[in-house]
């Protein structure tokens, strides 16, 4: 039997193996089945038993190919987790209800396999006694020629066929039970799940409220006074005047002023580029473009009021990203990028006519795939198409704000409110 | 010369009065809102009292997104030949075009990004220039304006030579600069200049060809 923890393989899986996967999978909890009866029969063991017993049941569904979740934590000790499940609802609800179900089954499967066993042994048995000239006796009938055998194997063979018929449909019959019985636990799984996108919607947030004050405190703070600074020496050069002794001096300290205000913008704007607080998505994407060392066909629609701000500012860098890769790995000068705002929704596309060499290496968690996690992470998702034909395209896709289930209103693009001191 | 300058960031701001008194300016307002700015505009148009010359931060309040440039494109339709200098923190390509959009615009236009006014005698000189109706656009500002590759005009296509002269020219470079830049004789500038005004249908007889000529390819 496979790992537990694999989840079950999808159920468009048509291969033939499929029913004989099914007999294999019943046979073996036929083997089992003495064990459930006992549980059952010494029903303080029952608790304990049902919380095994329900986990081979889900993933012996899984085995056959229904997608059932496995309720044990990867890596859990059986132990301690069993100690954890025994003193939950879902045991009661779930666990035991399946085993009983289980050993019900099992009695079935018990009585097909075991008349599976009789009837292979008639069958490879009686030719043998017929071609030794014994003859095989059934009762009342005695087969002892070469006729007889051969209906006698017919019939075996259909008996076997038949057996093999109901231990698939017993291995269905399971099959159902498991999903009747999971079914409580999916609304729970989807109301821990609403749990989680919503607590991750709010780190998010604040995530990107605290980088915009970042690069708030850092543009007006000390971008400012770097700038002052430059003003200053710029002043006293032209004081000095140009055929002073101080006039390389007071260049030089210039010019590291410069490449300080350089290397701290180009800091804020891989924190928060302030474009797209001040000037919104459309403006900052544009100007993105105009940048770009390729050359970028731009068709931005200008409706991009009313984005929340991390959305924006995850699109922003997945374009940004995306035309760094064309501008890297393409081999081409020239790109295009469309910006929409339909229905609610934004979709980006950045797509050129290279090499098409881009792909997602899910491992990492920088570049491209790092984009994805991103967009994954404000509900939307980053696809990339890539082609060494056709080109490159990557597709960017999120909802234009984010809902929280607390029912507060979603952060608007301009919170010029929240930075007046 | 008189000058009114608009700039939210305190430091900013004197640094700026500071560098333009130093050179004998006289700073006739001096305000750090894009409100302000319009307000002190029109008392000085009504005193008949306007100055020579505007030196604007693109980014101000009330709504700190272009504020200013919406204010010097407004002040632009009141006074056509009003000198602006545009002060900005980021490059934003489209924003030269609006303010150069105005059908009725003369020269007089200056777009600077922030830093190069600690180059104080180019700033200096880019003003002068400004204030005598010439056009002083920030290199960086203009690649990012001038995507597009199209030059057709009337006459014909710039070559690669008069596309360079033509954007020195709308940096505010004078003809001998010019030549400089391109380590070609006086001659040979004045020549690429004829035919600039050439393709572009500017004939002989036209007054300020030169500023015609800036506005027509910024504002393709």
């Amino acid at each position: 039997m496979r790992d537990t923890k694999d989840v079950g393989s999808p159920s468009g899986q048509r291969s033939l193996e499929r029913p004989f996967r099914r007999i294999i999978c019943e046979f073996v909890a036929v083997l089992l089945w003495p064990f459930e009866c006992v549980a059952i029969v010494f029903f303080p063991l029952l608790p304990f038993a049902a919380a095994g017993i329900a986990e081979f049941e889900r993933a012996r569904a899984r085995e056959c190919g229904e997608s059932v979740p496995c309720i044990r934590p990867n890596g859990t000790p059986w132990m301690s987790w069993g100690a954890v499940r025994v003193r939950s609802f879902p045991l009661w609800s779930q666990d035991v209800p399946l085993t009983l179900a289980s050993a019900f089954i099992g009695l079935a499967s018990s009585t097909t396999f075991a008349v599976a066993l009789i009837a292979s042994v008639v069958l490879i048995a009686t030719p043998v006694l017929v071609s030794r000239g014994t003859g095989a006796v059934f009762g009342p009938v005695e087969v002892s020629d070469a006729p007889g055998a051969a209906s006698v194997v017919l019939i075996c063979t259909v008996v076997l066929l038949l057996m093999g018929t109901s231990a698939v449909w017993l291995s269905l019959l399971r099959d159902a039970i498991v999903r009747a019985v999971s079914r409580p636990a999916t609304s729970q799984l989807v109301s821990e799940l609403r749990d989680v996108r919503s607590n991750r919607e709010e780190i998010v947030s604040a995530f990107e409220l605290e980088r915009q004050r970042i690069e708030q405190d850092l543009h007006d703070g000390v971008q400012q006074d770097l700038l002052a600074l430059s003003m200053s020496l710029g002043l006293l050069d032209y004081r000095l005047g140009p055929t002073s002794d101080e006039h390389e001096l007071v260049l030089r300290a210039r010019r590291q002023v410069e490449t300080s205000l350089q290397s701290l913008r180009e800091i804020v704007h891989g924190v928060h580029p302030k474009e797209l607080s001040d000037l919104g998505l459309s403006a900052a994407i544009t100007g993105l473009c105009e940048r770009s060392a390729v050359a970028v066909e731009i068709d931005v629609d200008g409706k991009t009021d009313e984005i929340c701000s991390t959305t924006a500012s995850a699109l922003y860098f997945a374009a940004s990203e995306a035309l760094s890769n064309v501008a890297r790995h393409a081999g081409t000068d020239r790109a295009y990028l469309r910006l929409r705002h339909l229905n609610g929704r934004l979709w980006l596309l950045v797509s050129d006519n290279g090499r098409g060499t881009a792909h997602i290496d899910t491992k990492k968690r920088t570049g491209l795939a790092g984009l994805r996690h991103r967009m994954q992470s404000v509900n939307g998702d980053l696809h990339i198409y890539s082609d060494p034909r056709k080109g490159t395209r990557i597709e960017a896709t999120a909802p234009a704000l984010l809902s929280t289930t607390t029912g507060e209103p979603s952060h608007n693009l301009h919170v010029s409110d929240e930075r007046e001191a | 010369m008189r000058i009114v300058i608009a700039e939210d960031a305190a430091l900013i701001r004197a640094g700026l009065s500071e560098i333009l008194t130093s050179a004998g300016h006289e700073i006739t307002g001096e305000v750090c809102d894009a409100t302000e700015l319009e307000n002190v505009m029109r008392e000085h148009a009504e005193t008949s009292s306007l100055p020579d010359l505007v030196v604007s931060d693109v980014r101000m309040p009330p709504t700190n997104a272009d504020d200013g440039l919406e204010a010097a494109v407004r002040l632009r339709e009141k006074h056509p030949d009003l000198p602006i200098v545009l002060l900005s923190a980021y490059i934003g390509g489209p924003y030269l075009r609006r303010l150069v959009q105005n059908e009725a615009s003369q020269g007089g236009i200056g777009y600077l990004l922030k830093e190069r006014v600690s180059h104080v005698r180019e700033f200096l000189q880019s003003l002068d220039v400004v204030a005598s109706g010439g056009f002083v656009i920030d290199p960086e500002v203009l690649h990012a304006a001038m995507h597009n590759e199209q030059d057709e005009y009337p006459g014909g296509r710039l070559t690669e030579k008069e596309r360079q002269v033509i954007e020195f020219m709308s940096r505010g470079l004078s003809n001998a600069q010019i030549s400089d830049q391109l380590s070609i004789s006086a001659q040979g500038t004045s020549k690429h200049i004829a035919s600039i005004f050439q393709k572009m249908g500017l004939h002989a007889d036209e007054d300020n060809r030169r500023v015609r000529a800036i506005l027509r390819w910024l504002r393709t």
